[in-house]
């Protein structure tokens, strides 16, 4: 194996285990309080992700609104990462998003909400 | 607090299924007047008998699928009962005890001692088979009867809230008991 197919190889596994989750525990955000173009949100409402498809740029913040009454998580499906118990009645939590792909994820605790994310690589 | 609009009682009867003793409330009309308060301690029971449920099946079942739902069942039901707390606490409201809430508490005495005679997938089976029932028999209580009567608005709106997480439970349960066949 070429050491360019090597290096990109070791590049790609860094970011898989790189992901980064800053956890947000103060209640009352809100979408609109997210005015960056790289900010994301994604609300709970009635055990639905919404959007439940979103397409971000590696790098971009993801944040998760949980508007309903129960606690959930984000966990991907593969469980190569996981947004553990973020609380309920508008608690958020905010995921950097530093792996690429598409990554579909679910809630551990209620496996019937799906949702999923579309890292791609952010133009230099 | 104001009274039900609409009477409402709730009959709890042992029903007999497959040689098991299974006990599955079931819904009657009648011309019991009951109000928001009475309504609430019934929706609490309910809540906390699940819970109990839930503690057995930790304690009995070794199924992971089984294990999961159990403590999603106490994160859940204890996550709304709070909540339902918090709104009596602001409204400077007292839950009152009622014969169907006890006639609930008594029925899942009864049903947590056969329950506890079975081990392994007898158990298992047992337990995720009410849980569906269970979960049927209160969504469609509180959907067709306690939301309809409810006067207070906060009360009504935590009681939406909660049918929408407990008709996911029903549904989570319904592929448990799937799986168990």
């Amino acid at each position: 194996m070429a050491y360019g197919n090597l290096a990109s190889l070791a590049i790609t596994t860094l970011l898989l285990v790189q992901t980064t989750w800053i956890e947000d525990t103060a209640p009352g955000h809100r979408s609109d309080a997210v005015s960056s173009s790289n900010k994301h949100v994604i609300e709970i409402t009635a055990f639905t992700f919404q959007p439940g498809y979103l397409e971000v740029a590696v790098g971009d913040t993801v944040i998760w609104i949980n508007r309903d009454i129960v606690p959930h998580t984000a966990t991907a499906i593969d469980e190569s990462w996981n947004v553990p118990d973020f609380g309920q009645n508008k608690k958020s939590t905010q995921l950097v998003v530093q792996n690429k792909g598409i990554q579909p994820y679910f809630c551990r605790y209620h496996p019937s909400m799906k949702g999923t994310i579309n890292a791609k690589v952010a133009p230099e | 607090m104001k009274t039900l609009t609409k009477p409402a009682l709730l009959v709890l009867t042992v029903a007999f299924l497959t040689g098991m003793s299974l006990w599955v409330p079931q819904e009657q009309e009648d011309n019991t007047m009951l109000d928001d308060m009475e309504i609430a301690h019934i929706a609490y029971t309910a809540g906390t008998i699940d819970i109990s449920y839930a503690h057995l099946a930790l304690a009995f079942s070794k199924d992971p699928a089984i294990r999961e739902f159990a403590e999603t069942m106490i994160r859940d039901h204890t996550a709304v009962n709070e909540q339902a707390l918090a709104l009596l606490n602001r409204l400077s409201a007292t839950p009152k005890e009622n014969p169907t809430s006890q006639q609930l508490l008594d029925d899942a005495d009864q049903f947590k001692k056969k329950l506890v005679q079975l081990d392994g997938k007898a158990f298992d089976r047992l337990y995720a088979k009410n849980e569906l029932d269970y979960h049927r028999f209160v969504n469609k209580t509180v959907e067709t009867q306690f939301i309809p009567a409810v006067q207070n608005q906060e009360f009504k709106d935590l009681l939406r809230s909660a049918l929408a997480t407990f008709k996911v439970h029903e549904q989570h349960a319904k592929k448990i008991n799937e799986k168990l066949r």
